[in-house]
């Protein structure tokens, strides 16, 4: 019988500020016990602004031969001590993400692989992101679905402006489940903890299927007299409801994994004021999610492209991170640009030491994961789409792909490794966006 | 702009056997010529040639409306002609714009607002009007995304999987709130009357339309089969109501068309348009009764249905959704100063005080009918405690208060905080940001985003290498590529140098006087905002179409392009010539067909309504 205790020293310590989490601690005592047969999952966390490209990278001389001979540089400095863990990818681009000014230009296709259309609303075209697409895809291997096929995660709300003439809704999206569908992401822990475990309520509702009969009747009504554009949306809402209903059947299905954290306390309400606390939240939820299976599919945009979020919590870092992000060469902005850039790098850690020390079959969940963090451009100076800050973890993309600095040929597709993250999640799939061979 | 005159080239190629008969050159008319004729008509150097956009054997592909927007965006924003060519009148400049706007195509079904759904907001008053209870959703519903400004624009509302259970979620809490208030629960569930009797003019409210007899008779069978299943009445109850609050003939707003010309709204939809543009829930009792006989398809029974909506709170419920998300209001509440220089914003209540303060002017517009041009310039405001002594105005009880400004300093938007402040950084203003709102907002003619590489000035505003602010500014301004866009922009901006970051007046600022003399692109000399408000003024047109414009926008719920140019100069003409009143906008607006109509493009097109 393995040990369900999560190790407390996970969420006590980490790199840098860390909050003691009760609630995620007496909860995860409580759970049944890990899985048999862990399942293949993925995250992958996306950080807005770029980075700042002189204090990312590896320099050639601090690049050994063996796994975990490099030398992490400014930025990657909070990964020290998992050099082993974690590969830094580079020379890697989103072709498609060349033409487009601005920031949303570039997040809103980096996941999708395919080119935005520039609209500041009507027929908004993007492609699909390769979590959906591992989502829609049959599942050999897994044949019992998660209750939630996937989490889409944020910390901002959709912003109000368009930028170069992009949607909003470019901004503040990465995961797609169509052309035209972004996947709303939650961005309240609570939410995202009582979607995962307040099953209760729906469970062994009785009248859930006359509910949701009516609904399908009432959009089938509507349907027939709409015009094309308008179809599309309520096939939208139709595809909605039956997502809905598969849930809901799920729910009334699955066991109890979830029964005994429901009278625990949850997450307080509301956004956390403390950007650090919703951080850790959101990093707590990523891990208990897939400790209990709940889902194996992670899209998380830390802020959205654009975001001015003052970091003064991180020293010397008082100001508009955006404003930063341009730095015109001047060290007295490149200085907290490259601290903003090294805080995102520690989360990427701390998440890490969290799916380290929940241990699972002969492993730990990060042996039985597919991690990534990501930002879709590299230089916010000059929103440089060329040779993007990546970084990858986790036992499942094989040990061979981990603990080196891999470089790939300028402009090497990135979806190469969409494609690499595909095959390894058991999605039969030979290309993804411009990627016909896989990386790894 | 190379790529658009390759295929301009090709085009003219292909074309030129066909019109050889008549000079394309002479389709341009005379103004055009008269006013770009030296650079763009017949352009050798191939930059920008309008014969282009004039030849009527032009193919009118996404390259030619680009070059069109392009043309018309520089004649509005004054950007061209240059400035040291000739400047064309007001009235001529207008015609131009109005001569290359009518040059867009526009096809059925292209201005067709996509369905729209109910935003947060008006899911709320919509619940609390249903059913005369409070309720707020709190994060149960996400914030709603923005396009051209406002929220509730159908292109960018998608129904994701989540989204859908939000509802589901929020639909089971108001269904058992609403079940646990017997006033609320006798909407639908009375001792005294059946469920057959109360459930249609409940559907009806609820989904904002007359209702099918089978929509009714459907979910009486659903209700019949839980009862049999042996179900309690109150779990039942609980059923149908969520089932009616997720349905998507609530959610959604879908339009359309009258049953015999679709291109018409029908009575109910356009009761529903005005309801939720004006007050942002459904139709009331007595609109909804002109809905149902039909009248409100007559403009006089519509306009005075607009003008009661409008009055909601003073007209305070109408501004506070409307003019906060036109003019960008609520950015004042997260709008950050620097506290050692500013210590003014430790004082919580300021910054939503400054909101509150611009609601009510603007609210005061609306339900008094005053010139929608006071927006520039008025000699009231509204001020509580906190803002007086901000201000330096008399002291006053608290609460809001009306006052009357004596000399010109304030009075109007641009002397706001909430104007002056969101335009500022932390440690200065920013006459950029002052002149890029004024244009974006007021003038609706947003400059394009500078270049790259543009290069930016100092965040704080003390003198540097014994430069001011507006030296180093001006410096930048010599560049080439920046003075076409800061030449107005930056004018603008420097006529309110007066007002600091958190809105107070100075008469100087380190120690030296402050410089607020600037010069418009027509060689116009301004000093201080009272001379900048004169100016305005002077841009009547462009002010009221400004707000037609946006007001259509929320209304309507599709972006106002060319195409839709010449109805919205017809509301200009006609609030222009009732001394710019609120009440002649909202009547030109809610009567035009861009309001009333479903498709204005539709081959069914006939007039709508009488008078």
């Amino acid at each position: 019988m393995i040990d369900p205790m999560i190790g407390r020293r996970a969420f006590l310590c980490g790199t840098g500020v860390t909050f003691a989490l009760p609630w995620l601690e007496t909860l995860a005592a409580r759970l049944p016990a890990p899985l048999r047969t862990p399942p293949k999952r993925m995250a992958i966390m996306v950080t807005p602004n770029g980075m700042l490209p002189s204090a990312w990278h590896v320099k050639k001389d601090k690049i050994g031969k063996a796994r975990g001979e490099w030398q992490p540089s400014f930025t990657l400095a909070p990964l020290a001590d998992r050099r082993r863990d974690v590969s830094v990818l580079t020379g890697l681009a989103n072709r498609q993400s060349f033409q487009g000014d601005g920031h949303y230009a570039k997040v809103a296709p980096l996941l999708t692989g395919k080119k935005i259309r520039r609209t500041g609303g009507r027929d908004l075209r993007n492609g699909i992101s390769l979590d959906q697409v591992a989502v829609q895809a049959p599942r050999e291997q897994n044949k019992s679905a998660t209750l939630l096929p996937s989490l889409e995660l944020g910390c901002d709300p959709i912003y109000p402006v368009e930028d170069m003439g992009y949607s909003t809704v470019y901004g503040g999206h990465i995961a797609w489940s169509a052309a035209d569908r972004p996947m709303l992401k939650e961005i309240v822990p609570q939410n995202v903890f009582d979607r995962m475990f307040r099953r209760h309520e729906a469970q062994n509702d009785p009248t859930r299927k006359s509910v949701l009969d009516a609904v399908r009747r009432d959009a089938k009504r509507l349907s027939q007299r709409l015009s094309a554009r308008d179809r599309r949306k309520l096939d939208e809402y139709e595809d909605a409801v039956r997502s809905l209903e598969l849930r809901l059947e799920e729910v009334g299905k699955e066991g109890d994994a979830g029964s005994a954290l429901r009278k625990e306390q949850r997450p307080e309400s509301g956004r956390p004021r403390d950007y650090r606390v919703h951080m850790s939240l959101m990093l707590d939820l990523i891990t208990l999610a897939f400790r209990t299976d709940t889902t194996r599919i992670v899209t998380f945009l830390t802020g959205n492209e654009v975001s001015g979020r003052n970091f003064s919590f991180v020293d010397g870092c008082a100001g508009n991170f955006h404003e930063f992000s341009h730095h015109q060469g001047k060290k007295e902005k490149q200085e907290p640009y490259r601290r903003i850039n090294r805080w995102h790098v520690e989360q990427f850690g701390a998440l890490l030491e969290r799916l380290a020390a929940v241990e699972e079959d002969d492993g730990t969940l990060l042996d039985h994961s597919m991690l990534v963090m990501a930002a879709a451009m590299s230089d916010g100076n000059k929103h440089s789409p060329h040779n993007l800050p990546v970084l990858i973890a986790g036992g499942q993309f094989g040990d061979e792909a981990l603990g080196r600095v891999m470089r790939s040929r300028r402009d090497t597709p990135l979806c190469r490794l969409w494609l690499s993250m595909l095959q390894r999640m058991g999605v039969p799939a030979e290309q993804f966006g411009d990627a016909t061979e896989p990386l790894l | 702009m190379r790529s658009v005159s390759v295929v301009r080239l090709i085009a003219t190629l292909l074309l030129v056997p066909v019109l050889r008969a008549q000079d394309p050159a002479s389709a341009v008319p005379e103004l055009a010529q008269k006013l770009c004729g030296e650079c763009h008509v017949e352009d050798t150097d191939g930059d920008f040639d309008l014969v282009f956009l004039f030849d009527p054997g032009v193919i009118k592909n996404g390259e030619y409306t680009e070059q069109l927007h392009l043309a018309v965006q520089r004649l509005r924003s004054r950007t061209m002609p240059p400035p040291d060519e000739l400047q064309p009148a007001d009235a001529e400049r207008r015609e131009l714009t109005a001569a290359l706007a009518q040059l867009m195509p526009s096809q059925p079904g292209e201005r067709v607002a996509t369905v729209r759904r109910l935003t947060r907001r008006q899911y709320e008053l919509t619940v609390q009007d249903l059913f005369g209870v409070q309720w707020r959703a709190h994060d149960l519903l996400p914030e709603d995304a923005f396009a051209h400004g406002f929220v509730g624009q159908g292109d960018v509302q998608n129904m994701s999987p989540l989204l859908l259970e939000k509802y589901h979620d929020a639909a089971s809490e108001v269904a058992k709130l609403v079940l646990a208030d017997d006033k609320a629960r006798r909407v639908l569930f009375a001792e005294d009357r059946a469920l057959a009797e109360t459930l249609p003019q409940f559907l009806a409210a609820a989904f904002r339309r007359p209702v099918q007899n089978e929509e009714v008779t459907e979910r009486l069978a659903d209700v019949a089969a839980m009862q049999n299943q042996g179900l309690p009445a109150a779990q039942v109850e609980h059923a149908l109501l969520r089932g009616i609050l997720v349905s998507p003939s609530f959610l959604l707003r879908p339009e359309f068309g009258q049953e015999d010309a679709p291109a018409q709204l029908s009575a109910h939809e356009l009761a529903v348009r005005l309801s939720y543009m004006l007050a942002s829930t459904t139709p009331d009792a007595s609109l909804t009764a002109s809905a149902n006989d039909n009248s409100l398809l007559r403009h006089d029974v519509l306009i005075e249905h607009a003008q009661r909506l409008v009055q909601l709170k003073e007209g305070r419920a109408f501004a506070g959704d409307f003019a906060s998300q036109w003019l960008g209001l609520k950015q004042v509440l997260t709008a950050t100063a620097d506290f050692r220089r500013y210590p003014q914003i430790w004082k919580h209540s300021l910054r939503p005080s400054f909101l509150q303060e611009a609601v009510r002017f603007f609210a005061a517009i609306v339900s008094e009918d005053r010139s929608v041009l006071e927006l520039i310039d008025a000699d009231y405001t509204f001020v509580n405690p906190v803002l007086a002594s901000h201000y330096g105005l008399a002291k006053v009880k608290s609460g809001f208060h009306r006052v009357t400004l004596e000399g010109k300093r304030r009075g109007g938007i641009l002397g706001m905080g909430a104007m002056l402040m969101t335009s500022s950084y932390p440690l200065r203003t920013s006459p950029v940001k002052r002149g890029q709102w004024i244009l974006t907002k007021l003038l609706d003619s947003p400059p394009p985003p500078p270049p790259p590489g543009a290069g930016e000035l100092p965040k704080d505003d003390k003198p540097k290498d014994n430069l001011t602010l507006r030296q180093q500014l001006e410096e930048h301004r010599k560049r080439r590529s920046c003075a076409g866009c800061h030449a107005e922009m930056d004018a603008l901006g420097f006529a309110l140098e007066n007002y600091d970051v958190v809105g107070r007046w100075r008469d100087s600022m380190h120690k030296l006087p402050v410089d607020a003399k600037a010069e418009l692109p027509d060689g116009t000399e301004i000093d201080g905002p009272v001379a900048l408000k004169r100016e305005l003024r002077k841009r009547g047109d462009d002010i009221v179409r400004a707000m037609a414009k946006n007001l259509l926008v929320h209304g309507v719920g599709r972006d106002m392009g060319l195409a839709d140019e010449a109805e919205i100069a017809k509301i200009v003409a006609a609030t222009r010539a009732k001394g710019d009143r609120f009440s002649a906008l909202l009547a030109a607006v809610v009567t035009s067909p861009l309001f009333t109509m479903r498709d204005i493009d539709a081959a069914d097109t006939r007039p709508g309504g009488g008078e």
